[in-house]
């Protein structure tokens, strides 16, 4: 199953995205900076260092170099050198250069001559040595490096005349080449190097001090910066960088912070909000709950507020015309149920119809298939001895035909009571009823008299189904009687009257096609054959026995399927004259 | 349902009716023909197919008759089966239709 993406605010997001981009952009400054600054600091460092460098090579005499150099790279000097740096005495050179007086002038004598031995009796090696080293304490302080110093190389071994940081003047050896200078040569000038030794993390440079005389070099001068001074400067230039972008930085960040909470987030949540107030209103929304902010951009929140404004207005439209629309159909469903009660009331429902008449009895029924239906039945005394039946189904349904089935009710009843054979009855209809006919309707029409006394019931049919009929032997058979066509079709169509002689006990059963034409789910119609059967199956049972068991009959096979017509049945059986069944019982009594 | 299958062949409009003819498929039936009334010289309707016909599809039928007569321009229709000719029959339709 698929999870859905975890909820993270858009000010979360849209915050996350300006301070990345803007750390990114400060940390490539800082970057590109830092290299530049690097290089300028190497750069200032290196050009120092080899200033200083030249200024020791100049700074000196080579001669004195040269002269300083022969007197003590002797066995004796080295040895009691040694000692006294070993028991830090430096007494014990001065003792030994005591004992040994004349021994630097003889140096001097050998090089300068008699001229100048008398000037430079007094001269002792320790003051050269501390001439040599306060030029070279001037220099390192000026040019502020970490030490300074004269050396000689022979071979591998280099030797350390003067130190600026030694108090002696002493030779010291290096017996293990340092690996950064593996490629040079002794003796000769070196540009700044780095390199890493006991004596630590060191940028050297070397100059050869040269004896302008002879052109030779008597030694080389050398100074050293400590590597560490130049780093800590590269780290705090880096420290500071990164302090003023931090700040700058936390600035930046509270900026985008409020700015977009003010202009973006914010807006945004309070039309969210508003949107879901709207959408969980639980009564009909109106024009008031439409969201209504004071938004002051002009961007796309904006353009988001006023579609939501639009489209909540078309809502609150629609849910008014659907609040219209409800109550129209609830009227109009109301007025359907008061026109099928008028319609049912009209019929005659009443059963026994006439409880005082012994010569008949009748049962109808209606079962509209919408609220208002098309079909129709009816029965009225005409006059003491004549009973007129009527069934009749109204072409179409719904109100149309409810409509036209009332005038047609009306016309047939009001035409039958003024007397009249049934052709004479329905012609009459059918004209009245084709005059203003626009719709052009049509009802179908089964008419019946039936004569109390003979028993005679004569008959019209205007495109109506066969009536069914019950005759001496008790067995119902469909009568294919002469049919006219439906009444309202044609102004001109004329009728036939026939005739059916009952004799007490004899029944006719009409109905509306909405009986045979029954379906049930798969589409099957239920069909004259099953009425048929049916209804001899209720033979022997009485007009109200029978419309129930056929109607039941009908229920049973049509099953949950919609009911696409109305039902409609009506049965009428004969009973004789009670007046002449009394008279002949009577008569049975005299005999 | 209901399907209307409609050729014309020089003035004559022959239309084939398939399915039912009852009150749910008659108004379309009716709306479907009625304008096409006036520019033909004669309609022809093809029952083969008609399984059903209801007052409401002869209702239809009616008014095309006697629209069509109105004009003296003929109805006629052809390949009516058993059921839908009983219905005509029972309804005395048989009297003011042409049957092939």
């Amino acid at each position: 199953m698929k999870r859905p993406p975890r909820r993270v605010s858009m000010q979360v997001k849209l915050n996350a995205m300006v301070i990345c981009s803007i750390l990114l952009v400060a940390l490539g400054l800082i970057a590109i900076s830092y290299y530049i600054f690097c290089q300028r600091v190497d750069d200032k460092y290196k050009s120092s260092l080899q200033r200083a460098a030249e200024a020791c090579a100049n700074n000196v005499e080579a001669e004195v170099i040269g002269h300083f150099w022969k007197a003590v790279n002797t066995e004796e000097f080295r040895a009691i050198r040694d000692r006294a740096v070993g028991e830090d005495n430096e007494e014990l050179i001065r003792d030994w250069l005591r004992s040994r007086p004349g021994w630097y002038q003889m140096i001097l004598e050998e090089e300068y001559g008699e001229s100048q031995q008398t000037e430079s009796t007094s001269w002792t090696l320790m003051d050269d040595c501390e001439l040599i080293r306060d030029g070279l304490q001037a220099i390192k302080d000026y040019f502020d490096v970490d030490s300074a110093y004269y050396q000689y190389c022979e071979g591998s071994v280099t030797y350390n005349i003067v130190d600026v940081d030694e108090s002696l003047f002493y030779i010291r050896t290096m017996e293990e080449p340092i690996a950064e200078f593996a490629g040079y040569e002794g003796n000769i000038a070196v540009p700044p190097t780095v390199c890493h030794s006991d004596f630590g993390w060191l940028l050297t440079v070397i100059e050869p001090v040269v004896d302008h005389e002879t052109g030779e070099t008597v030694a080389v001068a050398g100074v050293d910066l400590d590597m560490t001074e130049i780093v800590g400067e590269r780290s705090s230039y880096l420290r500071q960088c990164l302090t003023f972008v931090a700040l700058l930085l936390s600035a930046a960040i509270f900026l985008s912070v409020v700015i977009l909470r003010r202009t973006a987030v914010q807006p945004l949540r309070e039309l969210a909000d508003a949107a879901t107030r709207f959408a969980k209103e639980n009564r009909p929304v109106t024009k008031e709950d439409v969201i209504a902010l004071k938004l002051r951009s002009n961007d796309e929140v904006s353009d988001l507020y006023e579609e939501i404004r639009s489209m909540e207005y078309r809502i609150v439209d629609y849910t008014e015309h659907l609040t219209q629309v409800t109550a129209e159909k609830e009227r109009v469903s109301t007025e359907l149920r008061t026109a099928s009660h008028i319609q049912e009331s009209m019929l005659p429902n009443t059963f026994p119809a006439f409880p005082d008449r012994e010569e008949f009895d009748l049962y109808a029924g209606m079962t509209p298939a919408k609220e208002v239906g098309g079909d129709f039945y009816d029965f009225f005394l005409i006059d003491d001895k004549n009973l007129a039946v009527v069934i009749a189904d109204v072409s179409d349904k719904g109100v149309p035909a409810a409509l036209f089935m009332m005038s047609a009710r009306i016309l047939i009843n009001y035409r039958a009571q003024m007397g009249g054979r049934p052709s004479e009855i329905l012609q009459a209809v059918n004209a009245e009823i084709c005059k203003n006919n626009k719709s052009r309707m049509f009802v179908t029409v089964w008419l019946g008299i039936l004569n109390l006394e003979t028993g005679v019931l004569s008959c019209s049919n205007a495109g109506h189904e066969y009536p069914i009929v019950r005759g001496g032997d008790g067995v119902f058979r469909v009568l294919k009687d002469r049919h006219g066509l439906v009444v309202g079709a044609l102004a001109r169509s004329r009728y036939q009257d026939y005739e059916i002689r009952m004799e007490p006990g004899d029944a006719v059963f009409v109905y509306t096609d909405g009986v045979p034409e029954a379906n049930d789910a798969d589409g099957a119609f239920y069909g004259m054959e099953r009425m048929e059967k049916a209804l001899n199956r209720l033979a022997d049972q009485a007009p109200r026995q029978i419309l129930e068991g056929i109607k039941a009959d009908v229920d049973a096979f049509t099953g949950n399927a919609m009911q696409f017509d109305d039902l409609t049945m009506l049965c009428l059986e004969y009973k004789g004259k009670p007046a002449q069944a009394a008279k002949e019982k009577k008569e049975q009594v005299s005999t | 349902m209901l399907n209307i299958v409609k050729k014309q062949e020089g003035g004559t409009l022959t239309v084939a009716l398939e399915g039912r003819l009852d009150t749910n498929t008659a108004p379309d039936f009716q709306s479907e023909l009625e304008p096409m009334l006036g520019d033909i010289a004669a309609l022809r309707l093809d029952c083969e197919k008609l399984d059903y016909i209801s007052s409401a599809g002869l209702r239809v039928l009616l008014t095309f008759e006697q629209e069509l007569e109105a004009q003296e321009k003929p109805m006629t229709l052809c390949h009516v089966n058993e059921i839908i000719n009983d219905v005509f029959d029972v309804t005395g339709f048989l009297d003011i239709l042409t049957i092939e």
